[in-house]
């Protein structure tokens, strides 16, 4: 998935239509954006309003994934979040501020007796993981070994340069670590990596820099905050025609020959060559 | 050397007595106080019965003219459009006779046929010099073109030209000639040229509006519009003026050079002109001010009269020759009649401008807006009020789904293999009311307070008293 667009869950004019930009998936939060004394009614809101959304979706033939970001466990409001996200159909769920295997661990419980109680297939809701802590990058490996439940990272990285007493747009540098680690660790047991939204909308420039410093650090999408900003994330995310045409090159050539190496256009063409290739004739850009 | 009296011995001098017809144009638009200045005098002056032909009302104006209406000052209105609390008025009723809606290129016709004949024009002008040429773009308060004022000044029986900024020197840049104008009246200001830029001018951040303009610029060019020497105009909306500003992205990057763009002229279409985007810019209303200068500074950028833009009896038209109309609507029906006054619960929202006119004449006419307004579907079994017939619009664009006329055979099957997905406007209005329920319309039993006119003059469409139909 390349781009995931946040939409507040407590605003029903953004949420009706969040499916409808072209983003691959949609995330309604209960958690940053909704203030403290509004959560109650967006988790009513959310509940009444997904089989709304997913119904004027599917008359338009938008296939989108949804998922929703909970409130972190260090909050009174997550278990509560869960049980909603469960009762109306959500399968994705979205976690903030996961450090540790031990947080996982504490949300999968809950999962399990949510599921045992909706008589829902055990495992069946999946969380994406979202790092955005010193600590939980370094816990990243730990993290995705930690449950067939994770099935993506997200990476926060406003909350991280906060840690490291770095604003955002001076700290570039600064975020490759985390982003090499995080991607690194997801490609090691099949997950999916998203980088962290922009959040100056006005810096397109910035944007497209931004998405493809996480596109070579192996990140396949990223999370944004506008709908405006998801074509330039799809079209970053994308391989391009020239991508797809070299790779489908290679594919043929290799049915063609029964050696494990060959050469096209003058360039080695290996086993890992050709994975990348098939990746790319997929449309997996991680 | 003209006279330049007060605007009281201009009205008495102009022979206007109680029951005649008086005009005014609106490029002043949010920012015009020449409307309320003139109506409060002439109550003063004891007026009466009156029949106000103004191009549309806007902004103050809608304020003044309601007065006048309470005061029986103008017991008759015709006009292309009308905002709040006028409009309310209308609707409940208060003014006397049924207002009537033309087109720009209805009025222009009107006037000049004598359908309307217009004893005492009013006409705001932000500069005159000693001769009495007009223009729309020197002075303090500049709006640019004054292509609706033209048909008033040419036709109708006594001319007052009403300005905040009198040159000695003869205008270098003249919209209306001496020879049309009777007397000056020097006030000490027309209104606010900053406002020029109001109304139905804004640059959208909606993303849903986004959306909307992305496909119909994909639209365009599935229907192969977008061709060396293209004739281009947008309405005033916000999905509109978005449409305008992607084509010039598009233009650029494929390097296409369109023929003409007109109507309503903006700051983008003059910077695209000035890129050599288009040859030419035909200019009937200067929408913001940076237009309102461009068009006595730049060759390329024409004025335009309503008669040269829309009179369907002029052979020139300027409408008739468009490729590709853009038009926004406030309401569209399964028969794809466009209302762009009324909403869909009967309040007068906007105006009926060229809207019919450039329909009527663009190669492809693509009507742009939103699936629903608050929880107000705008794709219904019937409109409240046609303004433009169905037959003249080819393709409908919402965020939603693009629905094809069934007319345009042609049209439907270049989106299909554009993969536009383009789906029947029944489809379209079930998607829509699975969401919004299916409105309550209003009644159709009341007194008529309103009537849409064709181009010609002809009653195309009632509108009725919101007081004879509400519980």
């Amino acid at each position: 998935m390349r781009s995931w667009l946040y939409t507040p869950a407590n605003t029903p004019s953004r949420m009706i239509n969040a499916g409808i930009y072209g983003s691959d998936g949609v995330v309604f939060d209960l958690e940053d954006s909704i203030a403290p004394d509004q959560k109650d009614e967006a988790r009513f809101l959310l509940e009444e309003m997904l089989g709304v959304i997913k119904a004027d979706l599917q008359r338009q033939g938008i296939g989108i994934h949804i998922a929703v970001r909970i409130n972190g466990l260090d909050t009174a409001w997550w278990q509560a979040d869960l049980s909603a996200c469960l009762h109306a159909g959500v399968q994705l769920v979205r976690v903030p501020k996961v450090e540790s295997q031990a947080d996982v661990h504490r949300i999968s419980a809950y999962l399990d007796q949510l599921e045992a109680e909706l008589k829902l297939p055990q495992g069946t809701t999946k969380i994406q993981a979202l790092l955005e802590t010193p600590l939980a990058v370094e816990h990243a490996f730990l993290i995705a070994a930690s449950s067939a439940r994770i099935v993506a990272f997200s990476f926060g990285a406003e909350d991280y340069c906060a840690a490291l007493g770095l604003r955002r747009k001076e700290a570039s540098l600064a975020l490759d670590y985390p982003r090499s680690r995080i991607a690194s660790a997801a490609a090691a047991f099949g997950l999916e990596a998203y980088d962290s939204v922009w959040g100056f909308l006005d810096d397109q420039a910035g944007l497209i820099e931004d998405a493809k410093r996480s596109r070579s650090l192996g990140f396949c999408g990223k999370s944004v905050i506008h709908p405006n900003q998801i074509n330039v994330i799809n079209e970053v995310f994308s391989f391009s025609a020239q991508e797809i045409e070299e790779a489908k090159r290679i594919v043929e050539a290799v049915k063609l020959t029964s050696s494990g190496v060959l050469a096209e256009q003058g360039r080695m063409v290996d086993k890992p060559v050709v994975l990348w290739a098939r990746r790319v004739l997929e449309g997996r850009t991680q | 050397m003209k006279e330049v009296l007060t605007l009281k011995e201009a009205i008495a001098r102009s022979g206007l007595t109680s029951g005649m017809r008086i005009s005014f144009h609106h490029h002043l638009r949010l920012g015009d106080r020449v409307v309320g200045l003139v109506l409060d005098l002439l109550q003063e002056m004891h007026f009466a019965d009156l029949t106000l032909c103004v191009s549309s009302i806007m902004g103050e104006a809608c304020e003044a003219v309601l007065r006048a209406v309470k005061a029986g000052v103008v017991t008759r209105i015709e006009t292309t459009g009308m905002k709040s609390p006028l409009s309310e008025a209308v609707l409940n009723n208060e003014v006397p006779h049924p207002v009537v809606f033309r087109t720009h290129g209805g009025r222009a016709r009107a006037i000049e046929e004598g359908q309307t004949p217009v004893d005492v024009a009013f006409i705001a002008a932000s500069a005159a010099d000693r001769q009495g040429n007009l223009n729309g773009t020197s002075g303090p308060n500049p709006f640019g073109s004054m292509g609706y004022a033209h048909a008033d000044a040419e036709y109708a029986g006594y001319v007052i030209a009403i300005t905040d900024f009198l040159s000695e020197e003869p205008l270098a840049y003249q919209s209306i000639k001496a020879k049309l104008v009777d007397v000056l009246v020097k006030v000490d200001s027309i209104g606010e040229s900053e406002q020029v830029g109001g109304g139905s001018l804004r640059v959208s951040q909606n993303p849903t509006e986004h959306l909307i303009a992305e496909r119909t610029l994909a639209v365009m060019q599935a229907a192969g519009t977008l061709k060396p020497g293209f004739n281009y105009q947008a309405g005033s909306g916000g999905i509109s003026l978005l449409v305008t500003n992607l084509l010039e992205q598009y233009m650029k990057q494929h390097a296409l050079q369109g023929g003409f763009a007109s109507g309503g002229i903006t700051g983008t279409l003059v910077r695209m002109a000035k890129e050599g985007l288009f040859h030419t810019l035909w200019d009937v209303q200067s929408f913001d001010g940076e237009a309102a200068l461009s068009v006595a500074e730049n060759s390329f950028h024409k004025e335009m009269s309503a008669s040269l833009y829309a009179n369907p009896n002029n052979p020139a038209c300027i409408a008739h020759q468009l490729d590709v109309m853009v038009l926004s609507a406030t309401e569209v029906d399964l028969d794809f009649n466009v209302n762009s006054v009324s909403g869909t619960d009967g309040r007068i929202l906007g105006a009926l401008g060229g809207g019919p006119d450039t329909a009527y004449g663009a190669k492809l006419t693509i009507v742009v807006l939103p699936s629903f307004r608050g929880r107000i579907p705008m794709i219904n079994k019937e409109v409240n009020l046609i303004c433009t017939p169905g037959r003249d619009v080819d393709v409908v664009v919402t965020e939603r789904g693009i629905a094809v006329n069934p007319n345009r055979e042609d049209l439907l099957k270049a989106l299909k293999q554009a993969n536009l997905k383009p789906i029947a406007i029944e489809e379209l209005m079930m998607r829509i009311h699975a969401l919004t329920g299916e409105p309550v319309l209003p009644g159709k039993e009341g007194s008529v307070v309103a009537v849409v006119e064709d181009r010609y003059g002809k009653k195309l469409s009632p509108l009725y008293s919101s007081l004879d139909t509400q519980d």
